[in-house]
């Protein structure tokens, strides 16, 4: 067998490169916010947090005094379907939660 | 104005709750139960601002995130609502209710609470309202709810 040569063409390459108006989203986490509202029992938030989260009472009730007196809180973090959950399980339960990347 | 001096609802050695109300106020949990599943019900053909605080935005900066996750989830928030507000309306003249129930009864509870709150448009130092004042009813409901909410959650926490 004969090693054959063949001719190397050089094409322009296409390359990529961001432009100013390319905005590429880094993989933050997303966090998931509790926030303050006159109507929820201080009580009511604190046991909800225990048993959506599994946190201890001096946890959940850190969270719910960081929520009334701050005005919200972080309560989780993780990726955006682990949010999406958590968020859902809080509006089940009557507390104002949103979720947001931690940029 | 609904006065009680007692624990409405206490654990039980068994994990059950015993549920000591009278019949005013049993009826009064049957029929705000109703009035809230119908107003959920409505909802679905266009927007109630009393029931914002029942389905508040998920992605608050992000309107069409939120379109998208309402699309995805809305409905099953709904159903999840109903199905707690029908458990409450089921079982509010029993005497006894398992923990299951015991939740139902705190997420619509709640529920109703929101929705009252949210029509008195309720502050963080809600003022009395005149006996007189066409919102007084509705007004002491909701402050009866709170006591019943905060028995069902002290009954709930206890060992």
């Amino acid at each position: 067998m004969r090693a054959t040569t063949t001719p190397v063409e050089t094409k322009p390459v296409e390359t990529w490169s961001p432009s100013d108006d390319t905005t590429v989203e880094p993989d933050y986490p997303w966090i998931v916010l509790v926030w303050n509202d006159p109507v929820n029992l201080m009580a009511y938030v604190t046991f909800v947090l225990q048993k959506v989260f599994g946190y201890s009472r001096d946890k959940a009730e850190r969270l719910m005094l960081d929520v009334h007196t701050k005005g919200r809180a972080v309560v989780s973090s993780g990726p955006r379907e682990k949010a999406e959950l958590d968020v859902f399980r809080l509006h089940e339960h009557g507390l104002w939660a949103t979720m947001q990347q931690d940029k | 104005m609904l006065r009680r001096f007692r624990r409405g609802v206490r654990r039980r050695p068994d994990g059950t709750f015993d549920v000591r109300l009278d019949d005013t106020e049993r009826e009064l949990l049957e029929t705000l139960s109703a009035q809230v599943r119908a107003l959920v019900e409505g909802a679905e053909d266009g927007e109630q601002d009393n029931l914002r605080r029942l389905f508040p935005p998920t992605y608050g900066d992000d309107p069409a995130q939120d379109a998208a996750y309402q699309a995805q989830f809305g409905d099953e928030l709904r159903q999840a609502r109903l199905a707690a507000l029908d458990r409450l309306a089921a079982t509010a003249r029993q005497e006894h209710i398992d923990e299951e129930e015991a939740l139902a009864w705190m997420q619509a509870i709640n529920a109703v609470r929101l929705v009252l709150g949210t029509h008195l448009d309720i502050d963080e130092d809600p003022k009395p309202v005149s006996p007189r004042h066409p919102d007084a009813p509705m007004f002491y409901a909701y402050e009866y709810l709170g006591i019943l909410l905060y028995d069902l959650v002290s009954a709930m926490g206890a060992s």
